[in-house]
């Protein structure tokens, strides 16, 4: 399983959100770094055909995406960075609208919105309404509704904003758990989310690919005169250094 | 200061309110036409100048007198009318155009018809000044008998306390029968005057003005909440005034802004009808000169009456805004809060509208937020309800509850204001929700994408309340399109009795009539007519191919044809503006919401929701037409039923249908009409549902579609021309268009073709635009 990204770009008027982003992505996680107006998340737009490309393709297994349409959505899980939900609805009612529109029925259905709430630590709540959450819960909701439907791709963007310490440390574990066979996509430009659960860290600048690998490369890549922010080197040395920021 | 001046002089709410004011005076003053055309409005004027020449010139003069000069009046219309219809009898007054037009030459209106013989005018224009006339005659009869009325109601009430029938002493009945003789006793001798009281009569029957005033009152409350909708109630209540000082405050511009909708909405359409209907210099009379206040036992002038309602009007404003604001306040979630409001007004506009006056709960009519909407009820009608066996008036009964509720709506506030918290209430309610959301989430986890979107449309965007606004606004449309006054009587009622297909037992008919009929020329002539109507009917029957009927021109016209073009247009302006405002929240709601990036990545989330969401736009569409249409069918079937008579039948037996290109019976003629109205109105549906997949909000969306769809429907049933153009109005309505085919006019298809295009295109722009990307 492939996700292939080929020269993709995307322009506002003057201003190119991405340009000519070329990777491939194959099951593992990768977190996508940079600063507010990098690029992230008009990269996972453009993957779920929320943004009309420019240029450029995504190829999922050799197809576009465009041609696999509803079969390439099938497969795909995504959570915005936008806290955007229903606030009258309860938590599970919210989730098992998404369960519908994610084509799943029947016995199938309840299992799934019974686990994907048990999962993101919902079940005491599901019955509440979800205008009642706080920000860290709504967060849940939103990544409860992404796992639907066991999804080969998982666009996560912003996950662990508004989450509390310990729940991050959930989050995280729960998203390493799953990454297998699945290639997951974790946008964030908070440093430490993806430290100790990416295989492979991509820094985005100006819509522009920077630098990929793997952290630990990453890390020592770093020349070794820089002075570490925390006393030792991190993936935040990375970032100030190969960012600039 | 900052306070009031937030509340009060915000420019949003000072628009919605000046809107609110001028849609008022506008409904005011469509309410006193039949129609809505400038003719219907001249007429109007003119009838209104009549009587009040008539009331000046009579004024002071005896009933007896006056009811004379009334018949005369009547009288003299009525000559008019018989000549102008060609009625010939020994004792016609009037024989020739010039007679007629110096018999009404002070009305000008009748004149104007009468020259230009133009027939339906002049019955309408004949039909309102006599109505006018009809009017004042009642009110001499009620002003010469109100004496006797007032005696009458003191010797009955004796006579009745005399007799065991009406209960034993002490009972309800007995003391009830003794305080309505003590209420009217203080009437005695209450000089009631005649003059002009079409202005306050008509102001008072003028219902809307009272919704109005609750919704501005609703609107200020709302302004009381913004805090919390936009997240700044934790800063206001750690502020130094920001708890009970603050509810005083808003108290008081409660108070404020009940004296505003009160002068707004009650004030000013007064105002209006006075200065329509004249009716200024007679505000000293007595209150009971007023038929309306026959039984008002109150001994006050009409204009201490007025100021006497305005100071109610505006203390009832502020105890229905203490509800609201208290109901509102009480509970944290804004939806549930709305859901109980709601139902709560519904619940108590369900008594106040249809418990009878005679149940044995009839105070809780009375006792009702609605008898404080409605204020004006509580002097116009007398009655006492029980209350433990003593007989209260419902006047007093409000009165009281008013003080009583004020006080203890008031206090519950300022309690709300000061204690109630932004977080960690004791939230009673929500272990309530908590099992409910259980069940309703057991019953909503069986819903299919489709029983989603209906479900979200109902509840989440308000579709229930909508739905219960168009069947409230479909009640009060008007489906007798024309005046049912016949142009030839006789030759009418011969038709009516032959209706149905020409065969030899209509020639028979024929022949047993004229004999009959003897010597009477009246009679012969409109035989002669009837035969040779029936001779046309055969051979225009030879040469298409169809079966000869006789139907009534007259009872299609009136139902579809021309003479109910107006009315037919009226209400196709509220289809398309209630099925624009039921679809406008759709997508916009998804888009306030802010999950169009999540619908659009999950499978189903694109065409397949796409197709749901047009299903759910053409369900609401088919429900608006149900409320207007069916209800129309329902209304025909009920009144002119003789029509169901004749549907199989083909239509080219009508003269204004002979040409018509499809050879069609009657009923197939309806069927098409009602599935063209249908097909019409699913296209304004969908065409709202397009325009709401481009508003960030469902405010915006409201604001749009009712802007491109609803008004330019009802400036075309306003009358202004340019706007049948670019509004669905027409191809709604369809029946003057399908008329017009009936007229050989093949040009009567382009609308239909033209709004079809419309609907389907916008669809389709719509449908791409979601499905395929940005």
């Amino acid at each position: 399983m492939q996700l292939e990204l080929k020269n993709l770009t995307k322009r506002y008027g003057e201003l190119t959100a991405l340009g000519d982003f070329t990777i491939t992505f194959t099951p593992g996680i990768y977190g996508i770094l940079g600063a507010n107006g990098a690029g992230k998340s008009t990269l996972l737009s453009l993957i779920t055909d929320n943004v009309k490309r420019d240029g450029g393709s995504i190829l999922f297994d050799g197809t576009d995406i465009l041609k696999l349409g509803d079969e390439f959505r099938a497969i795909l899980g995504y959570m915005p960075q936008q806290q955007g939900i229903y606030e009258q609805m309860t938590a599970e009612g919210f989730v098992t609208y998404m369960a519908r529109l994610k084509r799943l029925k029947g016995k199938e259905l309840r299992a799934q919105v019974d686990e994907v709430l048990s999962l993101a630590n919902l079940d005491d709540v599901r019955h509440k309404k979800v205008g009642s959450f706080s920000g860290g819960m709504k967060q849940r909701v939103l990544l409860a509704q992404a796992l639907l439907g066991d999804p080969s791709v998982l666009l996560l963007d912003e996950p662990t904003a508004g989450l509390d310490p310990k729940e991050r440390v959930r989050i995280r574990g729960f998203i390493k758990e799953l990454a297998k066979d699945r290639i997951v996509l974790l946008a964030t430009h908070i440093v430490t989310d993806i430290e100790t659960i990416a295989d492979q860290v991509l820094l985005m600048k100006d819509g522009r690919l920077v630098r990929e690998d793997t952290p630990q490369a990453l890390i020592a890549a770093v020349p070794e005169d820089w002075e570490p922010v925390t006393g030792r080197m991190s993936l935040e040395d990375v970032y100030l250094y190969f960012l600039g920021e | 200061m900052g306070e009031w001046k937030r509340v009060l002089l915000d420019p949003k709410r000072l628009f919605l309110l000046a809107l609110m004011a001028l849609l008022c005076a506008g409904l005011f003053v469509l309410s006193l036409l039949d129609e809505i055309t400038p003719t219907e409005l001249g007429r109007m004027a003119s009838a209104n100048a009549y009587v009040d020449r008539c009331v000046e010139e009579w004024r002071g003069r005896p009933y007896d007198e006056m009811e004379a000069l009334t018949e005369a009046e009547h009288q003299r219309l009525g000559d008019v009318f018989d000549w102008y219809l060609g009625a010939s009898y020994e004792e016609m007054r009037i024989s020739s155009e010039e007679e007629a037009i110096a018999a009404v030459a002070d009305l000008p209106e009748m004149v104007r018809w009468i020259k230009a013989r133009d027939t339906r005018e002049f019955i309408r224009t004949y039909t309102t000044y006599w109505d006018a006339m009809a009017e004042l005659k009642s009110e001499m009869i009620y002003l010469s008998g109100y004496e006797d009325y007032l005696e009458s109601v003191q010797s009955q009430a004796e006579r009745q306390s005399q007799t065991s029938l009406f209960g034993k002493e002490g009972s309800f009945t007995r003391r009830n029968l003794a305080k309505t003789a003590e209420d009217f006793k203080s009437l005695l001798g209450v000089e009631v005057e005649f003059g002009n009281s079409r202005g306050l009569l008509n102001w008072l029957d003028y219902e809307t003005g009272d919704y109005f005033h609750l919704l501005a009152i609703i609107i200020i409350v709302l302004a009381f909440l913004e805090e919390r909708k936009k997240g700044l109630w934790p800063a206001v209540r750690a502020t130094q005034g920001g708890r009970l000082r603050m509810g005083v405050i808003r108290m008081g511009i409660l108070l404020a802004g009940s004296v505003i909708a009160t002068v707004l909405f009650s004030v000013l359409p007064l105002l209006l009808s006075m200065s329509i209907h004249g009716g200024w210099g007679d505000l000293a009379r007595s209150l009971q000169s007023v038929e309306r206040f026959r039984t008002c036992p109150l001994r006050l002038t009409v204009m201490e009456w007025l100021v006497r309602f305005f100071a109610v009007k505006v203390l009832s404003g502020v105890l229905i805004g203490l509800l609201i604001w208290f109901v509102l306040g009480v509970i944290s979630n804004p939806q549930f809060s709305i859901s109980v409001l709601g139902t709560l007004l519904a619940v108590e506009y369900g008594l106040y509208a249809f418990l009878p006056v005679q149940s044995a709960l009839n105070m809780l009519k009375y006792f009702n937020i609605f008898a404080y909407v409605h204020t004006s009820a509580l002097y116009t009608e007398y009655l006492n309800v029980d209350l433990f066996g003593f007989p209260i008036g419902i006047r007093i009964l409000a009165l009281c509850g008013m003080a009583g509720f004020g006080l203890l709506f008031g206090a519950l506030v300022l309690n709300t204001q000061r204690n109630r918290r932004p977080e960690g209430n004791r939230d009673v309610l929500s272990r309530i929700a908590l099992p409910v959301n259980r069940a309703l989430d057991r019953v909503r986890s069986r819903l299919t994408v489709a029983g989603w979107e209906g479900y979200k449309a109902l509840i989440f965007q308000y579709g229930v309340l909508l739905m219960a606004l168009v069947v409230l606004a479909t009640g009060g449309l008007n489906y007798l399109y024309a005046t049912v006054t016949s142009e030839d009587r006789w030759y009418e009622a011969y038709l009516d009795d032959m209706e149905g297909p020409i065969s030899e037992a209509t020639d028979d008919y024929i022949v047993k009539a004229r004999k009959s009929a003897a010597d009477n020329d009246e009679l012969l002539y409109a035989l002669d007519r009837v035969e040779r109507r029936v001779e046309t009917l055969r051979q225009r029957a030879e040469e298409g191919g169809y079966s000869p009927w006789i139907v009534d021109d007259y009872d299609y016209q009136i139902g579809f044809g021309d003479m109910s073009l107006n009315t037919q247009r009226f209400n196709a302006a509220a289809a398309v503006m209630l099925t624009a405002l039921l679809v406008a929240p759709l997508w916009a709601f998804e888009r306030q919401a802010g999950v169009t990036p999540m619908l659009r990545s999950a499978p189903g989330g694109r065409r397949k929701l796409f197709r749901r969401k047009a299903l759910t736009a053409a369900l609401l569409s088919v429900f608006v037409w149900g409320c207007v249409y069916v209800r129309e069918m329902f209304f025909v079937a009920q009144y002119d039923s003789r029509i169901f008579a004749t549907l199989t039948a083909s239509v080219r037996n009508l003269d204004a249908l002979a040409s018509f290109p499809l050879a069609l019976t009657f009923g197939q003629y309806l069927a098409i009409l009602y599935v063209l109205r249908l097909v019409m109105l699913i296209g304004v549906g969908e065409t709202a549902l397009a325009v709401s997949l481009f508003c960030p909000n469902v405010r915006v969306s409201y604001v749009i579609v009712a802007v491109l769809l609803g008004l330019p429907a009802l400036l075309t049933a306003l009358g202004v021309g340019f706007f049948r153009w670019v509004s669905p109005l027409v191809p709604v309505a369809s029946a003057e268009l399908l008329w017009g085919l009936g007229g050989g006019s093949l040009i009567c298809l382009l609308p239909w073709l033209v709004w079809l295009a419309v609907g389907v295109g916008a669809l389709w722009i719509a449908r791409r635009i979601w499905c395929k990307g940005n």
